[in-house]
């Protein structure tokens, strides 16, 4: 049996390259809003948006995937996040606009990072799918793990 | 699953609190936690960190009483700024140094903290307020003056002083 599935994914370009989030964890595309940055110690987190009153974190993940010399982010995609029994949204700042896209899946490469959980193939450009969840666990634990070795307490 | 969003912590009324500066940052803190608003003179520095409460960065007398000075800068982890004033907190003998007094603003209601900071935050903030709107909109963490320093890392400070000064 194939392993191989069709879904539906929102495109998002993170300077030359190009990454995919499932659609149904996409809310929306925001234009550029105005960042509240205040003192923590969460790894990736930049501040908050506030959407319709509401606030929303904001998670820049820019260099994880594509590393420091990314350029400046124009919009702000929302998607959702898991926590438990929950789910909240976060604002995961793109270079450009996005695109919704139907394609085949295919499984990601060996030796790639776990938050890579697939491939898609469109017009001819291979996409990598993003866990977002994955991504933001395995930031933070080597963030902890790199605290530690410099003999500094990690936040609890 | 349901996606949610931070929202407000229920609403009692609307609460005065005291917005204040350490470094580039604003912060808010419950008018009701602080006792008195005063001019950083008179602290007496705190020789090494020989107990491990590295914030704590003076002491000071007041009515006769010995109180621990928080450093807001290492507290918060944020770059040394100049301090000028302190806030004292309430029925404590713990105080804080800030950079300045803003001003004092009626919040109506305070957001929960997003699920998404799971760092030193979750103890430094009670939750988040919004102030003003629109291109004035500004989001402030309410701090959580607990956090500042417990009662008995206070009497650990205060202890560990007194026996350096006899």
């Amino acid at each position: 049996m194939s392993e191989f599935r069709s879904n539906s994914f929102v495109l998002f370009p993170m300077g030359d390259k190009r990454f995919a989030l499932p659609s149904q964890q996409v809310t929306e595309l925001a234009m550029p809003d105005r960042l509240h940055r205040f003192p923590h110690t969460t790894p990736l987190l930049a501040g908050v948006l506030v959407r319709r009153g509401n606030i929303i974190p904001v998670c820049d993940i820019a260099d994880v995937l594509v590393g420091a010399e990314t350029p400046s982010r124009k919009f702000f995609l929302i998607a959702t996040r898991g926590h438990g029994h929950s789910a909240e949204c976060i604002a995961i700042p793109v270079t450009g606009e996005c695109e919704l896209a139907k394609a085949q899946v295919v499984p990601p490469v060996d030796g790639g990072p776990a938050f890579v959980t697939g491939a898609l193939n469109f017009r001819g450009e291979d996409i990598e799918i993003v866990d977002i969840d994955r991504l933001i666990s395995e930031y933070a634990a080597k963030a902890a793990t790199a605290v530690r070795a410099r003999g500094v307490e990690v936040p609890a | 699953m349901r996606p949610a969003t931070p929202r407000a912590l229920p609403a009692r009324h609307a609460d005065a609190m005291i917005l204040f500066t350490v470094g580039e940052s604003a912060f808010a803190i419950p008018a009701t936690a602080v006792d008195e608003i005063r001019n950083a003179q008179g602290l007496r520095p705190i020789a090494g960190s020989s107990i491990g409460y590295r914030k704590v960065s003076h002491t000071f007398l007041r009515g006769g009483r010995t109180y621990c000075v928080v450093d807001g800068n290492i507290h918060f982890g944020i770059l040394p700024s100049k301090a000028t004033r302190l806030l004292v907190l309430r029925q404590s003998n713990v105080s804080m140094l800030v950079s300045r007094i803003d001003r004092m603003a009626e919040v109506s209601g305070i957001h929960a903290l997003p699920e998404a900071f799971t760092g030193e935050e979750r103890n430094w903030y009670l939750g988040l307020a919004v102030l003003g709107s629109g291109t004035s909109e500004e989001v402030v963490p309410v701090v959580n003056a607990e956090a500042f320093l417990s009662r008995a890392e206070a009497e650990a400070v205060l202890s560990a002083e007194t026996g350096k000064r006899e």
